[in-house]
């Protein structure tokens, strides 16, 4: 028979698995934490200088590393590359956020998993495995598409799936704090892509900011005009979340007519009115990029010598 | 063993149930041709002013911030059982894309639409890992649904907006709108209109949305999971599944591409 322990302890767990990522997003972070781990500061240590060419094949190599191997490197290269963020302005900071979002995605998409990995995936993950049988859910959490019983498998798969994308996120943000949006495209320019879109990109990557932003403002006013006051305040993750739906539509269409205004600014300056009146200059490569390199390129052996010591990843993705 | 490839594509084709490249390279193909032809033929076909591309831009921006920040977050609040019914994360880039074909309504805005996400994705998140075929996937999996809509209403995707044939029909739809009067627009679209629910300017955007909602629900999991998923990271292909998310995800697409459309009617209606 289940006792009432173990209902409390499956209800706790299931709770924990989707509100704790919901509480650190919405209540530690928030929009403004979010602008803060994704806009350029201006500031002079080693990764600012850096070429960010270097650092786009910085992080395709990561996720080449985290991909073929097994799931332990990329918890390490997490870690790794989070603490990167101390070298940043407002580093400790950076570093909070960044460790905090990672986290929240961490056990985000662990309890996204692991109570739904099937058997016959386990299977093909793990082939002649005897299930290590960790926890039991009350039958009725079948419901909700849970597998029946929790699985040291389960959890162990769930977990390589997690760190694959975390170690990526976490340098692909690294990008983007220690480059301005120029600085980028003036890179992306280098494989040849055409100008109008350089223009675009460059565009959506400044207005990532004032999205979160606007967004932000848009929740406050909405709350200090009153939205919620009158109920618990317990129930204020809801109001927060009805404020930002309703600040999305009006939020688009603020920034959009502030667009037209680019649009026409880039028009007088004579963006594209000639073949030559447009040019971007690339970024050039100095001797700290090869300092850089130089990890890239031991990343790359150590990620062959793990393969051949047989921690190589051996497990498809569903 | 997993093979790597280069930049971590896996090109494994030969996955037992994968649908083979050539039909998909011509869909492609014959897709892309079919789209110039009806554009040319209706001449919906119009160069991008430098406008288009800072709308595109904002899109594109509006489906990052929904994508990473917004989105998975939501899912949270979905049970897990329901998850493949609703997932936040591509119905809300789907509507912003909608918003945005509405307002620049030319042929080629949902591919480039696509095209800037994707890049935008790798330079915030997915570190250039796989491309360019995730580039490949999104523009021609989803980018050319929207465009070939465009072309087929030519240029007025949601009724509203000035096609290079402008039809005597059809021009007073758009000049009845008021333009920007308030500037707020309520987000079930309710308050549009004075007439019957279904009124002349809102019966186009319904038609758009379940027109673009359906493919969009049907080519997910046929292309990526049929296909991009095993030649990119040697994904396990399941026909059951793929047929169970394509109805599981129908009903989603379907609501949020009416409720999209209307938004994208009432957005381009301000914004003229």
């Amino acid at each position: 028979m289940y006792s009432l322990l173990d209902t409390f302890i499956s209800w706790f767990v299931l709770i924990f698995g989707v509100g704790a990522p919901l509480y650190v997003i919405f209540k530690a972070i928030g929009f403004n934490g979010f602008r803060e781990i994704t806009v350029y500061s201006k500031y002079n240590t080693f990764l600012y200088r850096v070429n960010p060419a270097i650092k786009i094949v910085f992080a395709v190599v990561i996720m080449m590393v985290v991909t073929t191997t097994i799931w332990w490197i990329g918890a390490i290269l997490t870690v790794a590359v989070l603490s990167l963020y101390i070298t940043l302005e407002h580093g400790k900071r950076k570093l909070y956020i960044g460790s905090l979002f990672i986290m929240s995605t961490l056990v985000g998409s662990l309890w996204g998993y692991a109570p739904f990995v099937t058997y016959s995936t386990l299977s093909v993950v793990f082939p002649h495995f005897t299930p290590d049988v960790i926890w039991t859910w009350p039958s009725y959490f079948a419901i909700m598409g849970y597998q029946h019983v929790l699985t040291l498998q389960a959890l162990k798969y769930s977990f390589q799936i997690s760190f694959r994308s975390t170690a990526i996120m976490a340098s692909a943000l690294l990008l983007v704090m220690t480059n301005t949006p120029s600085q980028i495209l003036r890179t992306l320019h280098r494989f040849h892509i055409p100008d109008p879109i350089l223009f675009s990109i460059m565009v959506a990557m400044r207005t990532v900011s004032f999205v979160l932003e606007y967004l932000n403002e848009s929740i406050k006013i909405q709350m200090m005009r009153g939205l919620g006051s009158k109920h618990s305040k317990y129930l204020k993750p809801i109001f927060f979340f009805i404020a930002a739906m309703q600040g999305l539509v009006p939020t688009i269409i603020h920034i959009m007519r502030g667009g037209k205004d680019t649009g026409i600014s880039a028009d007088t300056r004579g963006f594209r009115a000639t073949k030559k009146r447009s040019y971007v200059e690339s970024t050039p490569i100095n001797r700290l990029d090869y300092y850089m390199l130089a990890i890239v390129v031991i990343l790359v052996v150590m990620d062959v010598a793990i393969n051949i010591m047989g921690f190589g990843r051996t497990i498809p993705y569903n | 063993m997993i093979k790597m490839g280069f930049n971590g594509i896996a090109g494994n084709l030969s996955e037992p149930g994968i649908i083979p490249w050539p039909i998909v390279a011509i869909y492609f193909a014959l897709a892309s041709l079919f789209l110039f032809y009806i554009a040319r033929k209706n001449g919906s076909l119009s160069r991008f002013k430098t406008v288009d591309y800072v709308y595109v831009g904002i899109g594109a921006a509006f489906m990052i911030v929904w994508n990473f920040f917004v989105g998975p977050f939501l899912d949270k609040f979905v049970p897990s059982g329901a998850a493949s019914f609703i997932g936040f994360g591509s119905l809300g880039q789907f509507v912003i894309l909608l918003i945005v074909i509405g307002v620049v309504r030319k042929v080629g805005v949902g591919m480039l639409g696509w095209a800037i996400y994707d890049i935008l994705a790798d330079i915030y998140s997915y570190g250039f890992g796989g491309e360019p075929i995730y580039l490949i996937y999104k523009m021609f999996a989803f980018g050319i649904i929207m465009d070939l809509w465009i072309a087929a209403t030519r240029g007025k995707p949601f009724g509203i907006g000035s096609g290079k044939i402008p039809k005597a029909s059809d021009t007073n739809v758009g000049a009845k709108a008021p333009a920007g009067s308030s500037g707020f627009v309520s987000a079930s679209g309710a308050s549009a209109g004075t007439g019957s629910f279904l009124s002349k300017p809102k019966i186009i955007p319904v038609i758009a949305g379940i027109v673009m909602g359906i493919p969009y629900a049907i080519a997910g999991p046929i292309f990526f999971t049929g296909f991009f998923a095993p030649l990119l990271y040697g994904g396990i292909v399941d026909w059951q599944a793929i047929i169970f998310s394509m109805y599981a995800s129908l009903p989603s697409f379907l609501i949020f591409g009416i409720i999209g459309s209307l938004i994208a009617a009432r957005v381009s209606k301000v914004l003229g």
